[in-house]
């Protein structure tokens, strides 16, 4: 009997062990990943395993790799992604875009017109669309804003494709507007000085095949 | 038996239930446990979780993110030492008891100092004490049914 007591405190020490090593983070993050890191200065397709979560990187500004944000300033987002499927997938399934910060952290972004309610944490839920293969349009267009104050914050666009073997792109284009922080705190920048008024997007489109 | 089963739910499956829905909804995805969940397919559970309680858990103070689950792995841990030995003042018991409490203390120091990867918090000390605590009041309050099941 003691044994068996035994063995099972093992086994639960091992399980707390197992549990710490899992919640440590991972080396490759969503911006140094090389799979995940796509962008103008990254490769432009990307071939995506079941159930994967493609990110696409977007940047403004000259740099186009991330948006400086020095403290101070606040910067909103508004852009439009248009996602198009050439074809139809094979079965019913979900497409659902979801834009924010990298890190999944709730801080760095918030959304105006994003629908807040299917949020996952920093990242707003923009389009989720339940393309069938009786489907037509193959393209939604979702216009949105976000914005993010003081901090040197990525801007994402996280493709979800859940089960559902599809082939689709997306293309954003959009511009960064930066403001003086103290202008408004209430969220709305609205009649607020525009301090570098148009930091374009350049227009990025991605190409993803799932493969089973 | 009773008893057993209380410790069991409410001290064992119940914490760590509660430790990885927050661990899930509400922490970073650079962390193994997500890359493991998308090898395991488990990546469309993560994302449904983390859409269902990541927005009421963004909203909660920082130590019940970062934390909580901490000290409540703990808890589980030391309730299930519990349920095993049926009582916590064996020798055996205290040894696995000391065991959990070293590996936990150990790991947060060993962060400290930059023997492993992750981040030291004075706040998971807190919260591991904190567990322990509650896991003595939680066998104070169970003892006695969990004495009459000794072998």
């Amino acid at each position: 009997m003691k044994t068996y007591k035994h063995a099972t405190s093992v086994a639960a020490l091992c399980l707390a062990a197992l549990m710490m090593v899992a919640t440590t983070a991972h080396d490759c993050r969503m911006d140094t990943c090389e799979a995940l890191a796509i962008g103008t200065d990254g490769p432009t397709e990307l071939e995506i395993d079941a159930a994967t979560i493609a990110v696409l990187r977007v940047a403004g500004r000259d740099t186009l790799q991330t948006i400086i944000i020095e403290p101070g300033l606040r910067a909103e987002v508004n852009a439009t992604a248009t996602i198009t499927a050439p074809s139809a997938p094979e079965q019913a399934g979900n497409l659902r875009v979801y834009m924010g910060d990298g890190d999944f952290y709730p801080d760095a972004w918030t959304g105006h017109s994003a629908d807040t309610a299917g949020a996952v944490n920093g990242l707003f839920l923009v389009a989720d669309a339940n393309w069938s293969n009786e489907d037509v349009t193959r393209e939604r267009r979702v216009d949105f804003d976000l914005y993010t104050i003081g901090d040197e914050d990525a801007f994402y666009v996280v493709v979800w494709t859940g089960e559902t073997p599809l082939t689709f792109s997306i293309a954003l284009n959009g511009e960064v507007s930066l403001y003086d922080e103290q202008c408004d705190d209430d969220g709305d920048v609205r009649g607020c000085e525009i301090l570098n008024p148009t930091a374009d997007f350049t227009i990025i489109e991605l190409s993803t095949e799932r493969t089973e | 038996m009773s008893q057993r089963i209380n410790v069991a739910v409410l001290g064992t499956a119940l914490p760590l239930l509660a430790g990885a829905l927050i661990y899930v909804g509400a922490r970073s995805t650079d962390l193994l446990m997500f890359e493991w969940m998308q090898w395991a397919g488990m990546s469309s559970l993560a994302l449904e979780t983390r859409s269902l309680v990541g927005p009421a858990l963004n909203t909660a103070p920082a130590w019940i993110r970062y934390s909580l689950p901490d000290a409540l792995w703990l808890l589980a841990y030391l309730n299930s030492v519990q349920l095993i030995w049926g009582s916590t003042f064996s020798d055996a018991a205290r040894w696995w008891t000391g065991a959990g409490v070293a590996l936990a203390i150990g790991h947060e120091a060993a962060q400290g100092a930059s023997l492993i990867r992750g981040t030291f918090d004075p706040n998971d000390l807190a919260a591991y004490l904190g567990a322990i605590v509650v896991s003595a009041a939680f066998t104070h309050r169970f003892r006695p049914d969990t004495n009459t099941n000794l072998p």
